[in-house]
């Protein structure tokens, strides 16, 4: 979600909450007997309405299993998932008086704090990495099918050089890969193959030096895409070992030669928006699972203080 | 033919059931989700199995009671009526420190806790805030079932404390002993081998302090052999409730034999190299004529009075005849003479007596020494040792009244004892104390160390173990 104008409303009451209980907060501090403690009226509201805070922060999970429930937009309750879960950090040290207290308390605390980080390290990742994802990769698809999309481009590269060349002894494994895709039951639809043997009239030396690029390096690429070894996976290099493959075919092989180009332009753009993805998603391996441990544990610690 | 990326041509790429297989994010995360609480919840288990109850502390227990941290129902006991909780009771606390109440007039007695705060790890449970104090004392007639004498309110050291009640009420110092500080402490004061420069601990000293006297006879306290206690003050206002360490807390009185008799020498006859003993007046008196009659016993012929040489001039009488006396009336006469110049020169020059002429001796006035000048508070010389001492006690470099009260006051407590970082603790507990413990009641011994290191019920553990 980007943080935009649409948020001003929110920063002006966490800001406006922030500073009140900033100030009480300090008052209180001064003038507690023995310095703020969270069993104190004072410090049991500040902790009461910053679990309220955390709570309401962790039902965005909740929210997001039932999306046709009328329960209120969708981005106002992520708004109030940003600036209330933040909110709750400031709030639930002034319940504990900036101590760490005990082992519970403290492995709440740290809980909360990682919490709270990774979720404005997140926040700052969805406000950034969304439009670098628009700009840097306009060929992007659904992340899920990624290694779909990444077969068929294998399957259709393969159909280019049957078109170009003939046979092409890698497609046995490409063939089998694809049989392993439909058996799953899918319901898209199989990549184009095309290829039915030489339909540009080259001759097999003129049409050679595609097959070995196709074999060395550009196979390769499209197997293995994120390795770190093929020029491909560099724009600027791959325009070159294009332009250089280019000068060494009849200008038959050019149209040819620019659908593989083509090819692995998404190739590195399917790439790029992998990378872009796990940046932008990874961060919640750790959100999520520490925020709901944290809630649990949370409760835990409101029944042992009560009881205690 | 040209790669052709037309909307239909990609929506066809697409598998629609693609949502419904597991991709490894989201695989990590859910396990993440089920796995992380989880293993919150089996540690907390284990330890509760464990009877190990430290993961639920609220932080840890002071240093006097950090035995107890894996027995919380030791302190946390359920109360009457109480179907769930199980607070830090008062009853607890008392099981082991069972003292009586401030002050018999007081209407509000607070808990235990909330003064002594516990879980707060190494910290003095004694350092209780102002607040606490405040409770009652900010205005203590509203506190009190009756009318009361002390201050009627104070809330802080550097707020509104008091001067101390001997400045406030303009008293004097009541010892009889009479010391010029102002001529002790002058430059080239005249000692037993020529001009001295005294210092405060020529006289002053803590009890246990091991230097040998300057200008004492005493011999210093023997390296093997602990200082004895000085003797009980001869006038402590209040001693018991505040009773300070005797070794270093307050400085012993100054003694004659260790701090006077090597300047004040207390000769009485120029035959006998002897001095009077520093004691009462019929001790001395004793000694005095012990030594003539010892004297007279080996000189016989001093029995024989011969008159001095005449020089006296026309006018004044004559001198009276040559005078045989008996041992008796020899030892009587140089008594007489003797005690003239003790009890009116040399013992009167620090000591006030009582000189009658129905008495044959004088009677000699209490010391009415003040030991301790705070009687509702302690002071511990030894916390300031490294102070020197005219730097609090100015008045001991110009005072020539022993009347006059060299404690210093509030004032210069404050000049240090103030809130901030670059001040010393300020707060009530430093000087004053809440509980009397010497009033306490005895406790029932109930705990078994090796139980409590356990985590044990003492009932776990075998009689005599």
């Amino acid at each position: 979600m980007r943080i935009d104008e649409t948020h001003r409303v929110w920063l002006l009451a966490s800001v406006l909450i922030l500073g009140a209980a900033t100030a009480v907060y300090v008052l209180y501090a001064l003038e507690a007997p023995h310095g703020p403690r969270g069993g104190s009226p004072l410090g049991l509201t500040f902790g009461i309405i910053g679990f309220g805070f955390m709570i309401y922060a962790g039902l965005l999970g909740a929210r997001k299993q039932v999306p046709v429930w009328r329960l209120g937009r969708a981005q106002t309750w992520m708004r109030g998932h940003l600036w209330l879960g933040l909110l709750a950090l400031p709030l639930i040290l002034f319940h504990a008086g900036f101590h760490f207290g005990g082992t519970l308390t403290t492995v709440l605390l740290w809980l909360l704090i990682i919490t709270v980080a990774s979720g404005v390290f997140g926040a700052i990742l969805q406000h950034y990495v969304p439009r670098l994802i628009l700009e840097r990769v306009p060929l992007e698809t659904i992340y899920d099918e990624i290694h779909r999309i990444r077969t068929q481009l294998r399957v259709e590269a393969e159909g280019f050089m049957e078109d170009l060349c003939g046979n092409v002894p890698e497609a046995v494994q490409v063939a089998e890969t694809e049989e392993a895709i439909r058996a799953g039951g899918f319901t898209a639809l199989r990549p184009s193959r095309t290829g039915t043997g030489a339909q540009y009239g080259l001759t097999e030396e003129e049409v050679e030096p595609v097959r070995s690029f196709y074999t060395a390096e550009l196979l390769p690429f499209l197997v293995k895409p994120e390795g770190p070894d093929s020029r491909l996976s560099d724009e600027t290099r791959s325009q070159g070992a294009f332009s250089k493959l280019r000068m060494l075919v009849p200008a038959a092989a050019h149209p040819v030669i620019a659908n593989l180009e083509n090819l692995c332009e998404e190739e590195r753009q399917l790439t790029r928006q992998v990378r872009l993805h796990r940046l932008l998603h990874v961060w919640l391996l750790v959100h999520i699972p520490l925020s709901l441990a944290l809630l649990l544990l949370s409760v835990f610690h409101v029944v042992i203080a009560l009881r205690y | 033919m040209p790669r052709v990326r037309t909307t239909k041509a990609l929506a066809q790429r697409i598998d629609l059931n693609y949502f419904k297989r597991p991709i490894p994010l989201r695989r990590w995360r859910f396990w993440l989700i089920v796995l992380l609480p989880l293993a919150s919840f089996l540690w907390l288990g284990w330890r509760l199995a464990a009877r190990d109850y430290r993961p639920y502390s609220s932080g840890p227990l002071s240093a006097g009671h950090v035995l107890l941290t894996r027995d919380c129902h030791t302190c946390h006991v359920a109360e009457k009526n109480a179907a769930f909780e199980v607070h830090a009771s008062n009853q607890a606390c008392k099981a082991c420190h069972d003292g009586p109440i401030h002050q018999v007039k007081q209407t509000f007695e607070p808990a235990c806790g909330s003064c002594h705060i516990e879980h707060r790890g190494a910290a003095r449970l004694i350092a209780t805030s102002n607040q606490s104090c405040a409770q009652c004392h900010a205005n203590l007639p509203a506190a009190a079932s009756s009318p009361t004498n002390y201050f009627r309110s104070i809330t802080s050291l550097n707020g509104d404390h008091p001067e101390i009640a001997v400045f406030r009420d303009h008293r004097k110092d009541p010892s009889t002993i009479r010391v010029n500080h102002k001529v002790h402490m002058k430059k080239n004061l005249l000692g037993p081998h020529g001009n001295v420069q005294l210092e405060c601990s020529d006289c002053h000293r803590q009890p246990v302090a091991r230097d040998a006297w300057r200008f004492g006879s005493a011999e210093p306290a023997s390296a093997a052999a602990p200082a004895a206690p000085s003797p009980a003050p001869a006038r402590v206002m209040k001693a018991d409730l505040y009773a300070p360490d005797p070794g270093r807390a307050l400085m012993t009185l100054p003694k004659f034999a260790e701090s006077c008799s090597a300047c004040h020498l207390l000769q009485f006859d120029k035959r006998f190299p002897d001095q009077v003993p520093h004691d009462k007046p019929d001790v001395v008196h004793a000694f005095v004529v012990k030594k003539y009659e010892a004297y007279i016993a080996a000189h016989p012929a001093e029995l024989r009075e011969q008159p001095e040489v005449d020089r006296r001039l026309p006018s004044r009488p004559a001198p009276p005849p040559a005078r045989v006396l008996t041992p008796a009336q020899w030892v009587a006469e140089h008594t007489k003479e003797a005690e003239t110049l003790l009890w009116g020169k040399t013992c009167r020059q620090c000591h006030a007596l009582d000189i009658a002429e129905s008495q044959p001796l004088p009677k000699l006035a209490e010391a009415n020494y003040t030991v301790h000048w705070l009687p509702r508070a302690r002071f511990d010389h030894d916390a300031h040792r490294g102070f020197a001492c005219a730097s609090c006690h100015p008045g001991a470099l110009t005072s020539t009244d022993t009347a006059d009260v060299l404690i210093p006051k509030i004032g210069t407590c404050k000049e240090c004892h103030a809130p901030g970082p670059t001040h010393v603790e300020e707060r009530c507990f430093e000087c004053h104390a809440y509980h009397d413990w010497s009033k306490r009641k005895e406790v029932n011994p109930t705990f078994v160390p090796q139980a409590l290191r356990a985590a044990l019920p003492p009932s776990a553990i075998p009689p005599g173990q």
